[in-house]
């Protein structure tokens, strides 16, 4: 039982020679220099009690991990049944951090031994990197024992692994190469990964517009792998994150478009709606499942790509839960996982931040380039309670006084962190963690020094997954920019048609004021635009042959990027990708061959047009 | 006291009551409100601020002169001792729709920097909208958050932007002309009361007599006044008399250094923040200055901690600071740590009792912190033998 949850290797360090003296005294040497090392790894505990799974760090960390995330209440202990090749002593380790070193952090745990907690607490040694931390010895009296992450203050407290060592003087590797490879060994993952399939169009990242990129290419007939790095589909919109969809599909030059992002659609329940359902999570997956060419992957991250030149043939995912590895092939492939990982890891040109004056020509262009991007939000609710409630001090969150506080009981879309002080793939944790101290510290200064509004308000939902809204642009055969958007150029590629303002979020100045360098709260200017078209030229790489992008990391500049990144409009895209793959797969072209070769047949489908009468 | 505060909390609400209760009340409240001015100072509370407006004995008039056409009549309130206390209005103003005027009563009340601070209405004088509706108790309400919100998309407005023309609609493309979405204008202001809220915002921020309530208690200034407005609770006189306290090159004039000391330590971070930044290192120079940041220090929020230590980089701390410092460093963050041992290695010559602290702790877990405690020992070249030996121990561990 139980395979999925623990990995034990038994690693003998010496070489038995032929002589049979040097023979003997070798096995005594085995016998001690024997390792058992049971790695477990935590997000695949059995019963993950109130602690959830984050993998928003896997690009840094190469691993997912348990969270404690109960809005300042202790969440139910995480259980999981260990193996051990023999009973006796081992050494403990425990993988950690204190995500909040301010100057200790909250997110206190604890790990019990068939129920038995060692002393130690966890989460709150002041240093926010990721270690192995020594927990000192325990005595394993079965072979079989239950362990245990209890969580103390329900404040995002956070474990990667469990090491049970028996080898002495062993302390596992720290260094993200060695502890990779550590983990790796342990975990039993080999360069063959099962194969899940070869599909037509392999679909990596699961919002929007990968959903709809997946849905318009199976129904074109397309055999279709969508992979999704969390259990739901939906990105932004999904009810871990909440963001609702702007842009208007019915303002399209070709009126085909948007079809399927109005099923997608589940109504407009605002930002942040302390009801999950509004968001349509289950809906969104039963459209998905009604598709008989998609092939659904969900808690899937792809972290590995193989190409041929600058052809991708396969991606490599792991399940953020259990571990275990698939390769997907395919002969086309899209992105549309927000950050451009497929084409990162492929080697397609991107670009990241801003670009300055000079290069685009742009009115809104920053003056100098630089790596500014809009920031990532947790968006969080209340809702009244019956009776006044409590929230407890927060000394580690942001500190507010009756100076500066913010007077709201939900959030919306400006409470973002990240703006160009933090990077937005590689630094996702600190910025969400970034955020929660600002949600936390606020809402602990409004509970506690605001009660005449506040008593009667309890926290009914605070995102622990980051809306993110920029990261890498991966570059395509043309870049849209201002120009395209305001003077409404119509290519004859033009595809989508967009309506959203140049929305391009900044710090708010009160905010920066008072939180300089820390700011967690964004104002906007919204410049109006016509509605304009996106070129289909804008949804494939330049340089990878076989690869198309929709969402957010298409190819734009910083400032078209900031109207063409809403959902509805990122859906539309999807559905073009799926139309064009299938005029790909039909002719044995590449993306830049339908928009060389085959643009009439690809404008036909946005169309809507029937064959012309047949012989 | 209990009857004061009392009928303060219903005098705040007496602009809602109007429509809810007899007029016969309305009038028995009124008329043990101003019994009530005439014995005792009066708490107005309300969520925001907390506004102690004390018994006015005499009020000075001032004539603002917005232009030739329109003047009107600013407000001092003073005390018995002719201090003055706040600034008020009685606005007569008209607002026209589609071409029917009607006139509105209102009176608002700024402290004396001229900061809005709230509004109430004249006896038997209600507000309406543009369909002569009388406003809810929810729109008094929305009206005291657009007039308590200093930053409103109203700032940067005309009128013809904001309305179409002879209506009290939204003009269609307001959001265009704002950058901010129709949802965010449609919560700044009131249905059916656009141009209301508009010219009442204007009436509450306008910087002429914003300019001319700050002239004014300019000409008040002295000692007690200062003395005041550093220990009041109204941040606004804290940061504006800290401005007058102390010099650019951060001296601190006589007499106000118990004033510093108290917004230091004082609950709003902010205040106590900018205090310390702008007090000029002399007044951390005696060691008993030292002594009392280090108190502070210890009863500090994480944020100013931060400042404090930043503080204490420019300054030169006694062997009471050092050991101080020293003796909790294995125990900070690595903010606090960097910035401790930092105050440490910059000093000339650093105490042979902060070195003892020290060296001990070389014993600490956390190697980053050990190693730079031994690279600054080893670079102020210890005599004691206990320190000696205590840094050859670190290093053979090291090297084992």
């Amino acid at each position: 039982m139980n395979l999925l949850t623990t990995y034990m290797t038994n690693t003998g360090k010496s070489r038995l020679k032929p002589s049979a003296m040097v023979l003997a005294l070798l096995l005594l040497a085995f016998q001690l220099s024997a390792q058992n090392h049971i790695f477990v790894e935590t997000e695949s505990f059995e019963d993950k009690g109130g602690w959830v799974i984050d993998q928003q760090s896997f690009v840094v960390l190469n691993s997912s991990y348990l969270m404690a995330h109960g809005m300042g209440r202790p969440v139910k202990d995480a259980t999981t049944t260990v193996k051990f090749p023999k009973t006796g002593k081992y050494h403990v380790w425990v993988r950690t951090k204190d995500w909040a070193p301010f100057p200790k952090g909250p997110g206190q745990f604890q790990v019990s031994i068939d129920g038995n907690p060692i002393k130690q607490i966890f989460g709150d040694s002041g240093s926010d990197e990721w270690k192995w931390y020594d927990a000192g010895e325990a005595e394993i009296k079965s072979t079989q024992i239950k362990l245990s992450l209890k969580d103390l203050t329900g404040f995002n407290g956070r474990c990667d692994a469990i090491l049970f060592t028996d080898a002495p003087k062993f302390t596992p590797p720290n260094k993200l190469e060695e502890l990779t490879a550590f983990r790796r060994k342990l975990l039993n993952l080999t360069d063959a990964p099962a194969l899940a399939g070869h599909y037509d169009m392999v679909v990596v990242g699961g919002g929007i517009a990968g959903t709809c990129a997946a849905i318009s290419a199976s129904r074109m007939g397309l055999k279709v792998a969508l992979i999704q790095d969390r259990p739901v589909l939906g990105g932004n919109n999904s009810s871990e994150i909440r963001v609702h969809l702007m842009g208007d599909v019915d303002k399209n030059h070709y009126p085909k478009l948007g079809r399927i992002v109005r099923e997608m659609d589940n109504g407009d329940p605002g930002n942040g709606n302390p009801d999950a359902k509004e968001y349509g999570d289950a809906r969104k997956i039963s459209i998905i499942k009604g598709e008989p060419n998609i092939s659904l992957f969900l808690n899937t991250f792809v972290y590995k790509i193989e190409k041929q030149n600058d052809i991708i043939t396969a991606v490599v995912g792991r399940n953020i839960g259990t571990n275990q590895e698939l390769r997907f092939e395919g002969s086309f492939f899209s992105d549309c996982t927000g950050d451009g990982t497929l084409g990162y890891l492929a080697g397609a040109e991107f670009r990241m931040g801003r670009e300055s004056q000079l290069e685009t020509g742009e009115s809104l262009a920053a003056e100098k380039a630089d790596n500014f991007t809009l920031g990532t939000s947790n968006l969080w609710a209340s809702l009244p309670s019956d009776s006044a409630t409590s929230f407890p001090e927060t000394p580690w969150a942001l500190q507010f006084s009756d100076e500066y506080y913010i007077d709201k009981g939900k959030a919306d879309w400006e409470w973002e962190t990240g703006f160009g002080n933090f990077n937005t793939i590689t630094q996702a944790e600190q910025i969400r963690d970034h955020n929660l101290r600002a949600i936390f510290g606020n809402w602990s200064f409004l509970k506690n020094h605001k009660k005449e509004k506040y008593a009667k308000q309890e926290l009914a939902w605070v995102a622990y997954i980051g809306g993110k809204r920029e990261s890498r642009r991966l570059i395509g055969d043309h870049i849209l920019n201002q120009m395209d958007i305001q003077e409404g150029k119509f290519y004859p590629d033009g595809s989508v048609t967009a309506t959203w303002t140049i929305d391009l979020h900044f710090p708010d100045a009160k905010n920066s004021k008072y939180f300089e360098g820390q700011e967690f709260f964004a104002a906007t200017k919204h410049i109006k635009v016509a509605p304009y078209t996106i070129p289909y030229r804008c949804l494939y790489s330049k340089n990878i042959q076989n690869l198309f992008m929709a969402g957010r990391n298409i190819s734009t500049t910083h400032v078209a990027f900031g109207s063409t990144r809403v959902m509805r409009t990122c859906g539309m895209m999807g559905e073009v990708v799926g139309f064009a793959a299938s005029v790909a797969k039909k002719y044995k072209t590449t993306p830049r061959g339908v928009y060389q070769d085959h643009l009439p047949e690809l404008v036909g489908i946005l169309k809507g047009e029937t064959l012309a009468p047949q012989p | 006291m209990l009857f004061s505060f009392v009928v303060s909390n219903i005098k705040d609400s007496v602009v809602l009551m109007h429509k809810r209760f007899s007029l016969f009340l309305v009038l028995i409240l009124q008329i043990l409100y101003i019994e009530c001015i005439k014995c005792n100072a009066i708490d107005f509370a309300s969520e925001e601020k907390i506004l102690k407006i004390p018994a006015v004995d005499k009020i000075k008039e001032f004539t603002i002169r917005e232009n030739d056409t329109l003047t009107y009549t600013l407000k001092l309130a003073l005390d018995e001792k002719g201090k003055p206390q706040y600034f008020f209005r009685n606005i007569f103003t008209p607002v026209c729709y589609t071409g029917e005027c009607k006139p509105v009563y209102i009176n608002f009340y700024w402290d004396l920097l001229g900061n809005y601070m709230r509004y109430d209405l004249p006896d038997g004088k209600i507000l309406t909208k543009v369909d002569h509706d009388e406003f809810k108790e929810e729109d008094y309400e929305k009206l005291r958050d657009i007039l308590g919100r200093s930053t409103s998309i109203f700032a940067d407005l005309k009128m013809e932007d904001l309305m179409t023309k002879g209506t009290d609609s939204l003009s269609a493309n307001v959001d265009a002309k704002t950058g901010a979405t129709l949802k965010t204008i449609k919560n700044e202001v009131i249905d059916g009361a656009v141009y209301t809220c508009f010219t009442l915002w204007h009436i509450a921020y306008g910087k002429l007599v914003i300019n001319k309530m700050r002239e004014v208690t300019e000409s008040y200034l002295n000692d007690e006044m200062l003395h005041s407005f550093l220990s009041s609770n109204n941040y606004h006189y804290q940061y504006w008399a800290m401005d007058r306290v102390i010099d650019k090159n951060g001296a601190l004039k006589n007499d106000y250094e118990k004033d510093i000391e108290q917004i230091i330590r004082g609950k709003n971070l902010f205040t106590a923040r900018t205090a310390l930044q702008k007090t000029g290192n002399d007044f951390f120079a005696s060691l008993q200055k030292q002594n009392w940041l280090w108190e502070t220090y210890k009863s500090s929020s994480y944020p100013l901690q931060i400042t404090i230590l930043k503080k204490l980089g420019s300054i030169s701390p006694g062997e009471k600071l050092s050991n101080q410092l020293a003796s909790n460093i294995t125990e900070s963050n690595t903010e606090q740590f960097r910035l401790k041992i930092g105050i440490l290695a910059k000093q000339q010559q650093l105490p042979e009792s902060t070195q003892k602290i020290m060296a001990t702790a070389l014993s600490g877990e956390n190697e980053q912190y050990t190693s730079e405690i031994y690279k600054t020992l080893e670079y102020f070249r210890p005599t004691d033998n206990d320190v000696k030996s205590k840094m050859e121990q670190y290093k053979s561990r090291k090297s084992n």
